[in-house]
């Protein structure tokens, strides 16, 4: 039968230990006397209790001191280390910051340099421009449409509606037939630099033939 | 507690010998504690001495007005519950496997019988704290007001942590005495003449 008298299995320990003031101590006598659970109960508390822990020896203590330091001096030199390697690491990384900073600035003067003539279409466009050149400069330098930022386009568009705002009624006509039903805006997006200046070329002779 | 707070400032000063009295002056009831945790005396050896370099190295973040020892049991408990943890999942151990294959009378006899490999898996198999309560308040001979300070909740979960605990091993080792009553011991034997 199990017993539920809390009080008394609480101070079961307590009673093994001879720990509780003899009012205690009897009133637990009396209930064991009567409670076979409660018996059983001490019993297993006494085993747990008599559990053996092994001694480590006398040397095992007598040097824990040292251990202890020991242990602690090796995880600050440990740490001294860490945060050496880790200023290292920031030093490391700041270099490469400094050096991609470097690169990246140089590559936007680079490209500026060799935009420069076609940023603006109307001086790529200007008299002295010879396409020979440009074509012997690099080919591969060919600028698409796509490439340009929303201002370049913008100054594309601008300088493609005048063209065409001088074109007579039936050139504009050829020419947004020639491109069939597609917007010229998108056709003109389609061009690379050197097809742009065909283009304008082609427009300043038939200004020409009038 | 006044020697140990004195203990404290001194090696705050920069006193190594003051800690080492600490570690001296207990050592032995921790390297108890974490061995009945963790049952190897290397992992409990490897624990104290941690315990020691967590408290040597946190002494600052200690309060004045707490005990000193009770924050040591803190400490060790909380490393030695992820061994404990590691080695429950190894050793757990299902109610149903804790069987006694003697024919004990009670529970006392199962006691007596010296069957104390059955009763550390029976305590393995229960809840963390539990078994902490238990450890604390049967092994180490803590009262329920220092485990309460030790698993920081009340006197009154300490206090039920405890009889549940002891409640669930008395019911696993009984079980196995109902297993063992003759009816149930012919249906053991028929299970085995059956495989």
């Amino acid at each position: 039968m199990t017993c539920g008298n809390n009080a008394i299995q609480v101070m079961l320990p307590a009673y093994l230990e001879q720990g509780l003031d003899r009012t205690e101590q009897l009133r637990v006598e009396q209930h064991l006397a009567a409670c076979e659970d409660c018996r059983a109960e001490l019993s297993l508390i006494r085993m747990m209790a008599e559990e053996p822990v092994p001694d480590p020896g006398e040397a095992f203590w007598a040097t824990m001191p040292d251990r202890v330091h020991r242990a602690v001096r090796e995880r600050k030199k440990r740490k001294n280390l860490f945060d050496l390697a880790g200023l290292r690491d920031r030093l490391t990384l700041t270099r490469w910051i400094a050096a991609a900073a470097t690169a990246g600035i140089l590559l936007s003067v680079s490209w500026f340099i060799m935009r420069a003539p076609q940023q603006v279409p109307e001086q790529a466009l200007s008299p002295g421009y010879e396409l020979a050149d440009e074509t012997a400069a690099d080919d591969a330098g060919a600028v698409h449409m796509s490439e340009l930022d929303a201002d370049e386009l913008k100054a594309v568009e601008a300088w493609a509606g005048r063209q065409l705002a001088s074109l007579s009624p039936e050139m504009e006509r050829a020419l947004v037939n020639s491109a069939g039903e597609t917007d010229i805006y998108e056709e003109l997006s389609e061009l690379n630099a050197k097809e742009m200046d065909l283009l304008s070329n082609k427009i300043r002779d038939w200004e020409r033939e009038g | 507690m006044d020697e140990d707070l004195d203990l404290i400032n001194r090696t705050e000063a920069g006193e190594r010998e003051a800690f080492d009295d600490l570690v001296r002056k207990y050592q032995k009831p921790l390297y108890s504690l974490l061995y009945r945790m963790v049952s190897s005396h290397d992992d409990a050896s490897d624990l104290l001495q941690k315990t020691f370099i967590k408290a040597f190295t946190g002494l600052r973040s200690f309060e004045r007005r707490a005990s000193f020892k009770t924050w040591l049991y803190q400490i060790a408990i909380n490393l030695a519950k992820n061994v404990y943890r590691d080695r429950a999942r190894v050793e757990y151990v299902r109610i149903d496997d804790v069987i006694i294959r003697k024919n004990p009378r009670t529970l006392e006899t199962l006691i007596h019988n010296e069957s104390r490999q059955l009763l550390r898996r029976a305590l393995g198999s229960l809840p963390e704290k539990q078994r902490l309560t238990l450890l604390l308040r049967v092994q180490e001979e803590k009262k329920f007001e220092e485990i309460a300070d030790i698993m920081e909740c009340t006197v009154g979960t300490s206090k039920a942590n405890y009889h549940h605990a002891v409640q669930k091993l008395k019911a696993m080792l009984g079980e196995k005495e109902k297993i063992q009553e003759p009816g149930a011991a012919n249906q053991e034997n028929h299970d085995d003449v059956r495989e």
